[in-house]
């Protein structure tokens, strides 16, 4: 069964530490970059539904803006009595320079 | 460069010496450094011994709950602590909890500087981060019902303010603590009443001048609960008297009972451990050959073939040219003027209450031994390796704490080298036999070593000031 991956933005326009969101087939998808690694995970913290858009992205965790919970952004799994429940993770793979996100695809581990 | 010395068996004769005097027999820390190649510096060239008495120490200052209380009303809030690195906390937003018993702290850089609040929230008290450690945000924001603050502590806003005539912004600032900063390290204080963080460090800035920690980054952190007092944990740190049972194969290459042992003030204490020398306490010595092939600890992935003692030469010379070399080509950082002494001893400092820390270059840590909650039995130990900064380029993120299981050996942490990993192992293996044995014995506190141990007398010293100031206070009222 082949898997649809969407383009979604150049990898120049994501330097380390940035986050973008964006919407495929009704998925909110937040695309980030830690220290050089792009990950794709859902964004909406799964602690009181804030976006976590621009939360700060260091040591492989980003912190939810609104309240600092932590969530590691390649497994999605939260810190703490707040970070209880994952984030859902999504498979992305970098081709001729673009960053490509699938809401199909399993997730490598 | 040690001969083997003949030491009586059994204790109990003064020798004709007054308390406090006797060392062990064979060449002195200052013997050894003054012949080294690369001259080390003033402050290693002093000793500063003072004997402070021979009488026990009572158990139950390790396992009362009173005494346990008591420590954190008049020691923890009294005193300054480390609560984080300053590359913790880089940018403006970030934030690091520090917990000590039931106090937390939320250390904050914002855009006035560094500012340490007391973590809860002004409405009903719940603490604004729940979790201890690193984090990042724009604005302070309770997670139960969203009142906000600025980083500067501000009031920003409360939901359904109409709910709130009497919240008054002026009065619901968050209340601060006060903060120092010292070699890097951002110290809080409980107590606004405090002496400065600067005449609280004593001789500490003067002995680090040239060791400036300031200029490291935290490349490991690793924690570990022990089942034991935060203070027989720390104890078991500050002296070296334990080596020769405790860590056998260390013996080849350190001299054990030789150690210097100083005490300054009431907060710092020092041991020094000089390397590339035999043990007194060794059947056979090792050739100056030997010694450097026994030597290899705290940083294996550096070592090659380049480790040839020459026509008088010793082992100490050998060494701290050769871990110049690797550890300034590993690091980016020219170690070219490190004195030999420098590179390779084991030089420890201990500033009152919980902070243990080694300036050197190839064994650089920084211990930290917290009471957790309000169990006297139970501490969390932590290690911090802090290295060199580059000269080029920027340090990595600092990491987060690896806790290492009660019940695991340090050798699940990969970044530590498996030598390391075992003589941790054999320190923390101690701990829970010696707390429980406290509460079993029939004698009623330990005997401690007049000069070996002297640091443990020192800081046990300095817990009993704060305590007594505690009590003057109260009676006082």
């Amino acid at each position: 069964m082949s898997h649809s991956f969407h383009t979604v933005f150049p990898v120049a326009d994501l330097p380390p530490g940035a986050s973008k969101a964006v919407q495929i087939d009704g998925h909110n998808i937040l695309v980030g970059n830690s220290a050089g690694e792009f990950f794709a995970v859902q964004n909406r913290c799964t602690h009181q539904d804030s976006p976590l858009e621009g939360g700060r992205i260091r040591n492989g965790l980003i912190a939810c803006p609104l309240h600092g919970v932590m969530f590691d952004v390649k497994t999605g799994c939260g810190r703490g009595q707040m970070g209880r429940v994952p984030l859902r993770t999504y498979a992305l793979q970098v081709s001729d320079g673009q960053i490509q996100v699938s809401v199909d695809a399993p997730v490598a581990a | 460069m040690n001969e083997r010395i003949p030491m009586p068996l059994i204790p109990g004769d003064y020798a004709g010496l007054p308390p406090g005097a006797a060392r062990c027999p064979g060449p002195s820390v200052q013997d050894i450094v003054a012949r080294d190649a690369v001259p080390a510096p003033q402050i290693l060239r002093e000793s500063h011994y003072e004997f402070l008495g021979e009488t026990d120490i009572d158990y139950r200052r390790y396992t009362s709950r009173e005494h346990y209380e008591q420590e954190m009303t008049h020691l923890w809030a009294k005193t300054w602590q480390w609560a984080c690195r300053e590359e913790h906390i880089p940018q403006v937003g970030d934030y690091y909890v520090y917990e000590i018993g039931h106090h937390s702290v939320l250390v904050v850089r914002t855009g006035e500087g560094i500012k340490a609040y007391y973590n809860s929230c002004l409405h009903r008290g719940t603490k604004l981060r729940p979790e201890e450690g690193m984090g990042s945000a724009q604005e302070l924001r309770c997670p139960f019902h969203g009142w906000t603050w600025t980083l500067e502590g501000a009031l920003k806003s409360v939901p359904c303010a109409w709910d709130f005539p009497h919240v008054k912004p002026e009065t619901y600032r968050l209340p601060e603590l006060r903060v120092g900063l010292w070699g890097g390290f951002v110290f809080i204080n409980l107590d606004e009443n405090a002496p400065s963080l600067e005449s609280y460090l004593e001789v500490l800035p003067e002995h680090f001048r040239d060791w400036d920690l300031g200029q490291r980054y935290t490349e490991l952190h690793m924690g570990k609960i022990l089942p034991c007092n935060w203070k027989t944990g720390l104890e078991a740190f500050i002296e070296s008297y334990h080596v020769l049972e405790t860590h056998p194969q260390l013996l080849h290459g350190t001299g054990d009972a030789n150690v210097q042992y100083d005490v300054y003030g009431d907060h710092v204490t020092r041991f020094y451990a000089v390397g590339g020398v035999n043990s007194p306490h060794l059947d056979e010595p090792l050739s100056e050959q030997a010694l450097v092939d026994s030597m290899l600890i705290g940083d294996r992935s550096v070592v090659n073939d380049a480790l040839v003692v020459g026509e008088g030469e010793t082992a100490r010379t050998v060494m701290a040219r050769f871990l110049r070399k690797v550890l300034g080509d590993k690091y980016g950082s020219d170690l070219s003027g490190v004195s030999d002494a420098e590179m390779i001893d084991t030089i420890e400092y201990h500033l009152f209450p919980n902070m243990v820390l080694f300036p050197g270059v190839s064994l650089p840590m920084v211990y930290r031994f917290r009471p957790l909650k309000d169990d006297p039995e139970r501490c969390l130990f932590e290690i911090l390796f802090l290295r060199p900064l580059p000269e080029q380029g920027l340090p990595p993120d600092p990491p987060e704490m690896v806790l290492v299981g009660e019940e695991e050996s340090y050798s699940v942490v990969k970044a530590l080298d498996p030598v390391l990993a075992r003589v941790y192992d054999q320190d923390t293996a101690n701990l829970r036999a010696q707390q429980q044995g406290f509460r079993a014995s029939k004698k009623p506190g330990q005997t401690l070593g007049n000069y070996q141990e002297v640091r443990i007398r020192h800081f046990e010293r300095a817990v009993d000031r704060y305590l007594a100031r505690g009590f003057s206070k109260e009676e006082n009222r």
